[in-house]
C-alpha cells in the first residue's frame, strides 16, 4: 500500500471511529442510560451525573482522535518523521494519562458510593487499562518520532 | 568549530555555486546549506569531487576554529 493510500484510509478509519464516539455519547449513552435509570428506580438519580461522567471521559478522546487526524495528514505529506507529530503524539500520550486518572477516579468514587456493580467495575477497569497502555504506547512512539525526526533532519544535511 | 570556505574558493577558481552544483552532482539548495554551515556532515565521496572539481586541497575548504576563542 502506498503511503498516500495508507494515509486517506488512517484518515477515513479516524473520522469514522471520531463519528462513532460523538454518536456513542450524544445519542446511545443516553437511551441507554434512560433505559438503565427506568429498570433501577433506586439509581435513577445518578442519571445525569454518570451521563457528565461519560461525556467528560469522550473528551480526551476525541480530541485525541482530531490530532490523531492531523498525523495522518502528515504521514500523506511524506513527513511523517517531523518534530510535529512527536509533539502530537506526545499531547495523546497526556490526554490519555489524563483519561486514566480520570476512570481511576471514577471506579474509586463508584466504590465510595457504594454503586461500584460488577459490570460497572468491568467496563471502567478495562477502559482504565487501554488508557493506559495508549499513554504507554503513545509516550514511546513520541520519543522513537523524535529521534526519527533527528536522523532525518542529519541525513537530510549530510551533503 | 568547522567553518566552510566554499566561497573563497570558487572566488579564486571563478566559478559560480551552479556550476559547482552541475559538475559536481548535488543540488544548489545542498551547494547552499554547505556554504551557510548549516550543513550536519559531509560525506568523502562530495569532499572528494567538490576537491576535484576545484582543484583544490580538503584543507582549502575546511577549516577548525577553537570554539573558545569566539
Amino acid at each position: 500500500m502506498k503511503q498516500k493510500e495508507l494515509s486517506n484510509l488512517l484518515i477515513f478509519i479516524g473520522v469514522l471511529v471520531t463519528a462513532a464516539i460523538a454518536v456513542c455519547c450524544a445519542l446511545i449513552a443516553p437511551v441507554m442510560g434512560r433505559a438503565v435509570a427506568e429498570d433501577y428506580p433506586d439509581y435513577a438519580y445518578m442519571y445525569l451525573p454518570c451521563l457528565i461522567y461519560i461525556w467528560m471521559a469522550a473528551v480526551p478522546v476525541l480530541i485525541s482522535c482530531v490530532i490523531s487526524i492531523r498525523i495522518f495528514l502528515e504521514i500523506g505529506r511524506d513527513n511523517s518523521f517531523c518534530e510535529e507529530n512527536a509533539a502530537r503524539l506526545r499531547h495523546i500520550g497526556r490526554l490519555f494519562l489524563f483519561e486514566t486518572v480520570y476512570l481511576f477516579l471514577g471506579i474509586t468514587l463508584m466504590g465510595i458510593l457504594g454503586m461500584l456493580f460488577l459490570t460497572v467495575f468491568l467496563c471502567l477497569a478495562l477502559a482504565c487499562s487501554v488508557s493506559l497502555c495508549a499513554t504507554i504506547v503513545c509516550s514511546a512512539l513520541s520519543h522513537l518520532t523524535y529521534k526519527a525526526y533527528l536522523l532525518k533532519r542529519d541525513s537530510e544535511l549530510t551533503i | 568549530m568547522i567553518i566552510i570556505n566554499l566561497d573563497v574558493m570558487l572566488a579564486r577558481r571563478k566559478m559560480s555555486v551552479t556550476e559547482l552544483s552541475e559538475k559536481v552532482g548535488i543540488t544548489i539548495a545542498n551547494i547552499s546549506v554547505l556554504k551557510n554551515g548549516r550543513a550536519k556532515a559531509i560525506r568523502f565521496s562530495t569532499l572528494n569531487e567538490i576537491c576535484r572539481i576545484l582543484g583544490c586541497q580538503p584543507g582549502d575548504i575546511l577549516e577548525y576554529i577553537d570554539d573558545d576563542e569566539d
